[in-house]
C-alpha cells in the first residue's frame, strides 16, 4: 500500500492565512451573526471576465486551488475531490428568491446553473482541462474529510498519483444568518459566528521536501460519548503509535463540547489542547482549516500566536490528532504526521 | 435493492412495469406549480403524509420528502438482503442528492423567520441532512456521507461504496441516492428549456427534451465475507468517473467524459467493449446529451450493443438516476432482457443509433449503466451476472 503525503495546504479564512509565511491570528468579530473570510485580489489568479461570473465560493475555491496545486508543484492532477456543506448557497437563495418574487416565470438559468453542489469542483476541472476523477462531497461537517478519506483511499489503493482536495463554504445572504438564530438558545447567549472559506491541499504519493503524511481518516456517524477516548486511542495503536504532541479540536463553546472534553480528559490531560473555532468561525468544512493548522504546525515546530491553547509542552511536534463532530454526530478523527 | 419511483414502490413493482413496457409519466400531482399543465414528471403518486405513515414517523417530525424517499428505498433494500441487524458487520451508507431539503425550503423561505413550524426545517435544508436521517432511522453508526455531482451523483456513490469495501474499510454499505421533485428543479430546467411537454422520447431525431422524476433508490454491497451463503444479485466489476471539462452544463459534441467513463469503467472490470452486453444510457432525452452519448458510444464500441434509456419509465430522478438505473440492470440480467427504450421513431440523422424500442430477450452478462451532469461529471458504472 502506498504513502499519502500532503505536499500543500492553503487555506482562505477569516484571518490572513492565504500564502503567508507566519501565522498569527487576531480575536474575531462575534458582534454579528455571520463573519466573511478575508478576500484576496481575485484578479490576481482569475480573469475579469470570469470572475464577474463567480460566485464567492468559486473565487476562493478556484484561488485556493491554484495556489495548493503550485505549491505541491502539480501541473493537471489525477482527481479533484471537493468537500462543501452548503454548497453554493448564494446563488441557491437568488434562485429560490426569483422563483418566489416572479412566482415561476421570466427565470434566467443563471443561478440555477451556478447553484448545484459540484460547481467549485467543476470550475476548477473546466480551468485546467482536467478530465480526470472528480467527485462532490456534501455530509455536514464530514463534508471535507469524505473528499480527504477518498484522496486517501485512491493513493493508496494506486488508483491515483496526485490528488487535490478541498473543503469550500460560503455565506449566503439568508440562510448562514437563519443557522446562527436556529442554533441560539436565547438571546443573550454569545455564539461562534458563521463563516466561510476554502481549504486546498495537493496529496500524492511522492515524498517531497515539505510533505507531511495523512496517516488516517476515520468518519464516524455516530458514537458514544464515553467511546470517544478509547477511539482515539485505537486509532493510535492502528498507526503504531502510543500518544500524540498535540490534539486539534473543533470547540465551539457550546453545549457539544462535551464531546471533546470527554477525549480530553483522561489519557490526553497532558497533551497539548489547541481549539480553533473561535478564530475563523463555524461552518460545515472549517475542519479544513484544523488540517491546514497542523500541517503549519508540523512544518515550522510552532503554535500559531492568537489561538486558544491548553497544556503547552515544550516539544517538537510530530504527530497530531484531529477530532471534530457537529452536534453529536458526523464524528471525524484525523492523523497526520511528520515524515 | 429497494426503490419507490414513478413506476412502483417496491423492486418488484419495477420488474412489472419495465416487463409490461408501462410507463410512470404523469402530470403532476403533489404540489402546486405555474408549470402543472406545461411538463410532464415522473411523479410519485403518495403524500408525503403516506410516506411518513409508512414509516411510523412520529407527528411533528422534520423529515423533507429527500429523507423519506430515501428511508422508504433503505427499509426494502434491507429488508431484501435480510439484514437485521446493521451493527454484526461494519455497516457505512453513502447516500447522494441534489436538492437536499429543498422541497422544504421552497415552500418555507419566507416565513423561515416568523414561522414555528417553518423554523424547524432550516437544519433539514444541506444536503446531509437526509442522509443523517436515514442513517439514524436505521441506526447506522459507521462510515455516512453524501455526494452531490449533479445527475452522476448516485453512480459516484456506488463507486466510493466499491471503494470502501475493496479497500476493507467497511464490509457493508448501503449506496444510492434520494431526490424529490420540486419546484427549485422544475424552474431550474425549465429555464434551461430542456423540459419536455409530453414523455420524453431518448434518442429520437424530434425529442423535445427531458421529463423530471422523482426517486428514492439503495442497493446494499457487501464483502464476501459479510455476504456469507446469501444469494448475490450482481458484482459491480467496474466503475469509471472522468470529468468532460467542457462546460458547466453542456456536454461536448465528441462525448469525451462520457468515452474517459467508460473506458476507465472497463479498463476496472478487465472487459472489452464486446463483453457488454446491454448498455442502460443515461439518455435524457435532452437535444445535448443523447448527442454526445451517442458519440461516445459510437467510439468506443465499433459494434454499438442492444441499448435502450429508461428515462421515459421513470423520468429524470436526477442524484437518484444512478442507482434506478443500476437496480433496472441488474433486472435486466435476472430477466436476461432488455427493457425498452419508450417513443422512440427516428434516429438521431448524424449518429444513426437505434435504441431497442420492444421488450427483447437476450443473454445478459455484463451491463453498462451511464449517468452524466452538470459539471461535466460523467460517470459510469459495469453490473454483472453472479
Amino acid at each position: 500500500m502506498k504513502t499519502c503525503y500532503i505536499n500543500s495546504a492553503v487555506s482562505i479564512s477569516t484571518q490572513d492565512t492565504f500564502d503567508v509565511e507566519k501565522l498569527v491570528f487576531k480575536p474575531l468579530d462575534y458582534s454579528n451573526s455571520t463573519v466573511k473570510a478575508k478576500y484576496l485580489e481575485f484578479k490576481k489568479f482569475i480573469s475579469p471576465i470570469a470572475l464577474r461570473r463567480m460566485s464567492s465560493a468559486v473565487k476562493m475555491g478556484v484561488t485556493a486551488s491554484q495556489l495548493a496545486l503550485s505549491k505541491a508543484e502539480i501541473e493537471v492532477p489525477d482527481a479533484i475531490l471537493t468537500g462543501t456543506g452548503m454548497g453554493c448557497i448564494d446563488a441557491t437563495e437568488t434562485f429560490l428568491e426569483a422563483i418566489i418574487a416572479n412566482n415561476e416565470d421570466y427565470l434566467t438559468p443563471t443561478a440555477f446553473i451556478q447553484s448545484t453542489h459540484n460547481t467549485v469542483g467543476a470550475q476548477i476541472a473546466l480551468g485546467l482541462k482536467c478530465k480526470s476523477y472528480n467527485n462532490t462531497y456534501v455530509n455536514g461537517a464530514v463534508s471535507f474529510e469524505s473528499a480527504l478519506l477518498d484522496a486517501k483511499l485512491c493513493i493508496e489503493l494506486d488508483e491515483d498519483n496526485s490528488i487535490l482536495v478541498g473543503g469550500i463554504d460560503e455565506i449566503g445572504a439568508t440562510f448562514s444568518d437563519l443557522q446562527y438564530k436556529n442554533e441560539l438558545k436565547d438571546d443573550s447567549e454569545i455564539r461562534l459566528p458563521k463563516s466561510e472559506g476554502a481549504h486546498f491541499f495537493g496529496l500524492s504519493n511522492i515524498k517531497k521536501e515539505n510533505s507531511i503524511c495523512l496517516k488516517s481518516v476515520e468518519v464516524l456517524h455516530h458514537l458514544k460519548i464515553n467511546s470517544i477516548e478509547t477511539h482515539a486511542i485505537s486509532i493510535l495503536k492502528k498507526c503504531g503509535l502510543d500518544e500524540v504532541d498535540a490534539i486539534i479540536t473543533g470547540h465551539k463553546n457550546d453545549e457539544f463540547d462535551v464531546y471533546y472534553e470527554s477525549l480530553l480528559e483522561n489519557t490526553f490531560q497532558n497533551t497539548t489542547q489547541i481549539a480553533y473555532k473561535d478564530v475563523v468561525g463555524d461552518y460545515f468544512t472549517v475542519s479544513g482549516f484544523a488540517v491546514f493548522l497542523a500541517q503549519y504546525m508540523l512544518i515550522n515546530q510552532t503554535i500559531p500566536e492568537g489561538l486558544t491553547v491548553k497544556q503547552n509542552k515544550a516539544k517538537p511536534f510530530k504527530t497530531i490528532l484531529l477530532y471534530n463532530q457537529e452536534q453529536g454526530q458526523n464524528h471525524s478523527f484525523i492523523l497526520i504526521s511528520t515524515c | 435493492m429497494g426503490i419507490i419511483s414513478a413506476i412502483g414502490h417496491t423492486v418488484e413493482d419495477h420488474r412489472t412495469s419495465l416487463m409490461a413496457s408501462k410507463s410512470g409519466i404523469s402530470t403532476i400531482s403533489n404540489f402546486k406549480t405555474a408549470h402543472a399543465n406545461s411538463i410532464k414528471v415522473g411523479e410519485i403518486k403518495k403524500t408525503n403524509l403516506e410516506l411518513s405513515k409508512a414509516l411510523n414517523l412520529p407527528e411533528n417530525h422534520n423529515y423533507t420528502r429527500t429523507a423519506l424517499l430515501g428511508c422508504i428505498a433503505v427499509k426494502e433494500a434491507l429488508a431484501q438482503a435480510n439484514i437485521s441487524d446493521v451493527f454484526n458487520y461494519k455497516t457505512g451508507l453513502i447516500s447522494a442528492t441534489t436538492v437536499g431539503g429543498m422541497d422544504k425550503s421552497e415552500l418555507h423561505f419566507p416565513d423561515f423567520n416568523s414561522s414555528k413550524n417553518a423554523e424547524k426545517y432550516i437544519s433539514s435544508h444541506h444536503a446531509g441532512d437526509s442522509s443523517n436521517k436515514i442513517a439514524n432511522y436505521f441506526n447506522i453508526t459507521e462510515f455516512v456521507t453524501t455526494i452531490s455531482t449533479a445527475c452522476s451523483s448516485a453512480t459516484n456513490a456506488i463507486m466510493l461504496g466499491a471503494r470502501l469495501i475493496r479497500s476493507g474499510q467497511l464490509d457493508r454499505v448501503i449506496v444510492g441516492g434520494t431526490d424529490p421533485l420540486c419546484k427549485f428543479t422544475i424552474n431550474g430546467f425549465k429555464s434551461l428549456m430542456i423540459l419536455s411537454d409530453e414523455i420524453c422520447a431518448p434518442f429520437d431525431a424530434n425529442r423535445k427534451g427531458l421529463n423530471l422524476g422523482e426517486a428514492g433508490a439503495f442497493l446494499i454491497l457487501e464483502s464476501e465475507r459479510a455476504r456469507q451463503d446469501k444469494p448475490v444479485l450482481a458484482y459491480v466489476s467496474g466503475y469509471g468517473n472522468a470529468n468532460d471539462a467542457f462546460h458547466q452544463t453542456a456536454s461536448s459534441e465528441n462525448g469525451d467524459g462520457a468515452f474517459l467513463a467508460m473506458q476507465k469503467a472497463l479498463k476496472l472490470a478487465k472487459l472489452q467493449p464486446e463483453h457488454i452486453d446491454y448498455i442502460n444510457a443515461h439518455g435524457t432525452a435532452t437535444v445535448n446529451n443523447d448527442s454526445s452519448e451517442s458519440a461516445a458510444i459510437k467510439r468506443l464500441f465499433t459494434q454499438v450493443p442492444k441499448f435502450s434509456s429508461t428515462k421515459a419509465f421513470t423520468g429524470h430522478t436526477l442524484a437518484t438516476a444512478g442507482a434506478v438505473e443500476a437496480i433496472i440492470s441488474i433486472l435486466a440480467i435476472q430477466e436476461q432482457a432488455v427493457f425498452p427504450n419508450l417513443n422512440f421513431k427516428n434516429p438521431i440523422p448524424e449518429l444513426g443509433l437505434i435504441p431497442e424500442t420492444k421488450l427483447v430477450s437476450a443473454k445478459i452478462n455484463h451491463v453498462l449503466s451511464n449517468s452524466f451532469g452538470f459539471g461535466g461529471n460523467c460517470s459510469t458504472l459495469i453490473l454483472s451476472k453472479a
